[in-house]
C-alpha cells in the first residue's frame, strides 16, 4: 500500500513537472529585475514614458525599479542611484542622463560590469559599445525651424528656449534649429538656455517680450516651458495665434492651449512606443539575443490645430486614469 | 571737500541699497526705454510680489537667527496640493487647503526646532526632502492640469488678475507686507522676535517664551512660502512638483540683499521689500539689456556673496 502511494505521488509529480516544461516558459527562473533611470521625472515627458515602461515590464513579466534624479542640475544624485542600483544588483539599466559628459564615468561602470544597459534619449557620452534608442534632436530643431520659417515667411525674430545648456538633446535640438534658420537672414534668433520649468519659461518670455514687443515667434524644448511661454505670451496681451508658440509633446494641457490657438504647432513622437521598445531591448540583452552597439532613432512628426485629431495617439498619451 | 564729507557722513548700512537700487533702475532705464514701461513695471512687480511674500517669510526666521531650507519644497507641495484640493472642493475651499498644507510644515518645522532642539538648519532640510517626496508619491510626478474652466478663471485671477492698474498678487503683497512691518516693529511679539535673534540665552532668561514663537515664526514662514506658491500656481493653472525650485536661493538672497543680517536679530519687512526689489527687476533689467541667461545667473550669484560680505563687515564694524 505504502509502495503504491509513493508511485502515486512520483507520477503526479512527473506529470506537473512535464505539464510545466511544456507551458509557456517564464523569461528565467527568478524574476527579473531592471532599473529605469530617468533624470527630470515630473517633466510630462517622462510621466508618460513611465506608463510605457510600466506597462511593457508588466507584459513581460519583469518588475521595475523606477528612479528619478529630480531635475536635470542632480548630476551626483543620478550617480549616487547608479551606484547604489550596482550594490544592490540589478538584470539590467534603462538609462536617461541628467548630463550627457557627467555620467560617463559611471555608465562606463555599468558597461565593464556587463550590465546590459540601453541609453534612452538622454545620452551619455561613453565610447564603450552601448544599445542607445534616441530621438534626433537635429530634426526635432530642424521641424521647428520649418514650421516657423514658412509661417513667417523667412522674416521676423524668434526666441528659443532650448531649456537646460547642460542636456545634449537640448543642445542638439538647438543646433537642428539654428543649421535651417540660418539660411534665411531675414530670421534674427534670440536664444534663451533656462530650466525646464514653467515658471522660468513664462519669467523669461515675459522679460523678453518687453525689450523685443516685434517678437513673431517661441520654440520651446518642453512642455512645462511651453506652458510657461503661454502664460507669458498671454501676460503681453498678445492675441491666440499672434506670436507662434512651437512646442514638443502634447501633455500638461497643451492640446488645451493648441485648441485655443495659444499654440501654433509641436513636435511629437510616440515617446511611450519608445520606452516600450527600451524595455524590449534591454530584456533581449539579457537573454543575449541582442548585442551592442545598437542605434535606433525614432521618428517625428509636426501636429497643428488642424492635425490634432487625426493622428494615432496611443503611442504618445497614456490613459487619464492611470495616476489615479 | 564738502561733497567728500556727505559721503562719509551717508549710513551705507541704511542707504546703501536704495541708492544702488535706483542707481540700477537708472541704468537699466538707460539702456532699454522699454525697462521702465507700465507693462514691464506691472509685470515684474507681480513676479517680486510672489517672490516678496517668501523672502519676508524667511527674514522672520533669518531674524530669529534660524533659516528655512524647506521654502522651495514646501511651494512645490503647496502647488500640487492646492491643484488637486480644487478638484474636489472647488477654487477657494481648495486654495485654502493648499495654503494651509505648508503652514503645516512650517508648524512642524517649529516644533522640532523649538520642542526638540533640532537645529533649524537641520531641520527645515528634513522637511525640505519629505515635502518634496509627498508631493512626488501624492502625484506619481505628474503635473496636475485640467480643472474646469470655472475653477481655472476663478484661480487665475489670484495670479494673474488686475485690481485697477495694480497686480493682485502685489495687492495682496503690500497687505500682508505692511501687517508684517506692524506686527515686527509694534507690538510685544515683534520685539520679543528680534529679542530671541539677538541675544537667545537673554531672551529665555527674562521670560520670552521661546519655543511658542519659534514655532509661529516657522508656522509664518511656511505660510507666506505657501501663498507664494498659491499665486504662483493660480497665474500657471497647473500643479507643479517641482515649482520651488531654485526660489530657495533667492529668498534667502533676497533677504540678505536687502540687509538682513544672517546672523539674526536684525532687519525687517522693509529691507526684505527692498532685497526683492533688486533682485526681480536686476534679473529683469538684465533680460530686457539682453545680457545671456549664463551671465545674469553669475550677476546675482556676485551681488549675492556681496551682500553677505557687507553684512560681515557691518557686523564686525
Amino acid at each position: 500500500m505504502r509502495k503504491k502511494l509513493v508511485f502515486g505521488f512520483w507520477v503526479v509529480g512527473c506529470l506537473v513537472w512535464a505539464l510545466g516544461l511544456s507551458g509557456e516558459k517564464p523569461l528565467q527562473a527568478k524574476e527579473l529585475q531592471i532599473a529605469v533611470m530617468v533624470p527630470n521625472g515630473v517633466d510630462p515627458y517622462f510621466t508618460a514614458k513611465r506608463y510605457g515602461y510600466e506597462k511593457e515590464c508588466e507584459k513581460l513579466g519583469v518588475k521595475m525599479l523606477f528612479y528619478d534624479a529630480g531635475g536635470y542640475a542632480n548630476v551626483n544624485k543620478q550617480i549616487g542611484q547608479v551606484e547604489d542600483v550596482l550594490q544592490r544588483g540589478i538584470d539590467g539599466i534603462i538609462f536617461g542622463a541628467t548630463s550627457t559628459e557627467g555620467t560617463v564615468p559611471v555608465i562606463d561602470k555599468v558597461i565593464d560590469k556587463k550590465i546590459p544597459l540601453v541609453i534612452d534619449n538622454l545620452d551619455c557620452a561613453t565610447k564603450k559599445p552601448t544599445l542607445r534608442i534616441m530621438k534626433n534632436g537635429i530634426l526635432v530643431g530642424q521641424l521647428r525651424a520649418i514650421y516657423i520659417v514658412d509661417k513667417l515667411k523667412g522674416k521676423g525674430k524668434v526666441l528659443m528656449l532650448p531649456g537646460p545648456s547642460a542636456v545634449t538633446l537640448c543642445q542638439e535640438e538647438y543646433q537642428g534649429f539654428m543649421l535651417y534658420a540660418k539660411h534665411f537672414p531675414g530670421i534674427k534668433v534670440i536664444t534663451e538656455w533656462t530650466p525646464s520649468s514653467p515658471d522660468a519659461g513664462m519669467k523669461t518670455v515675459e522679460g523678453i517680450l518687453q525689450a523685443n514687443p516685434d517678437l513673431k515667434a517661441i520654440a520651446t524644448f518642453s512642455p512645462p516651458l511651453t506652458v510657461g511661454a503661454c502664460k507669458g505670451v498671454q501676460a503681453s496681451g498678445a492675441k491666440p495665434g499672434e506670436i507662434l508658440v512651437v512646442g514638443q509633446m502634447l501633455d500638461a494641457g497643451i492640446d488645451d492651449y493648441m485648441r485655443k490657438d495659444w499654440v501654433s504647432a509641436t513636435v511629437m513622437c510616440d515617446h511611450i512606443e519608445m520606452a516600450r521598445e527600451a524595455v524590449r531591448m534591454v530584456v533581449k540583452q539579457i537573454k543575449g539575443e541582442l548585442k551592442p552597439p545598437l542605434l535606433l532613432q525614432i521618428d517625428h512628426y509636426l501636429v497643428d490645430k488642424n492635425t490634432i485629431d487625426q493622428f494615432e495617439k496611443s503611442g504618445s498619451s497614456y490613459p487619464k486614469e492611470w495616476r489615479k | 571737500m564738502e561733497r567728500a564729507t556727505l559721503i562719509k557722513r551717508l549710513d551705507w548700512s541704511r542707504f546703501g541699497t536704495p541708492l544702488a537700487f535706483v542707481t540700477m533702475m537708472v541704468v537699466f532705464a538707460f539702456i532699454n526705454p522699454a525697462f521702465l514701461s507700465t507693462k514691464n513695471l506691472s509685470q515684474t512687480l507681480r513676479q517680486g510680489a510672489i517672490l516678496f511674500l517668501i523672502v519676508s517669510g524667511q527674514t522672520l526666521v533669518i531674524v530669529t537667527r534660524g533659516i528655512d531650507l524647506s521654502q522651495g519644497s514646501v511651494m512645490g507641495l503647496v502647488s500640487v496640493a492646492t491643484i488637486s484640493a480644487i478638484y474636489g472642493l472647488g477654487t477657494y475651499w481648495g486654495s485654502l487647503v493648499g495654503v494651509l498644507c505648508g503652514g503645516l510644515c512650517g508648524f512642524v518645522n517649529g516644533s522640532l526646532i523649538g520642542y526638540l532642539h533640532i537645529p533649524p538648519i537641520l531641520a527645515t532640510l528634513g522637511m525640505l526632502f519629505v515635502a518634496l517626496g509627498v508631493e512626488l508619491v501624492y502625484t506619481g510626478g505628474v503635473t496636475l492640469t485640467n480643472l474646469t474652466d470655472i475653477d481655472q478663471g476663478r484661480l487665475f485671477w489670484f495670479g494673474g488678475g488686475m485690481v485697477g492698474p495694480i497686480p493682485v498678487p502685489v495687492v495682496f503683497a503690500v497687505i500682508i507686507g505692511v501687517i508684517l512691518h506692524y506686527v515686527l516693529r509694534c507690538t510685544k511679539f515683534g520685539r520679543h522676535v528680534y529679542f530671541i535673534g539677538a541675544n537667545p540665552a537673554a531672551a529665555r532668561m527674562v521670560g520670552v517664551k521661546a519655543k511658542r514663537m519659534t514655532i509661529i515664526v516657522y508656522t509664518l514662514s511656511g505660510l507666506l512660502a505657501s501663498l507664494g506658491a498659491f499665486f504662483l500656481t493660480a497665474r500657471l493653472s497647473m500643479g507643479f512638483p517641482h515649482l520651488g525650485e531654485g526660489w530657495l536661493v533667492l529668498s534667502i538672497g533676497g533677504a540678505v540683499i536687502g540687509g538682513i543680517s544672517i546672523l539674526g536679530g536684525e532687519g525687517g519687512i522693509w529691507e526684505a521689500a527692498l532685497g526683492t526689489l533688486v533682485i526681480v527687476f536686476l534679473d529683469n533689467g538684465l533680460i530686457v539689456s539682453g545680457v545671456s541667461s549664463f551671465a545674469r545667473e553669475a550677476i546675482i550669484g556676485c551681488i549675492i556673496i556681496l551682500a553677505c560680505l557687507a553684512s560681515v563687515i557691518r557686523r564686525r564694524a
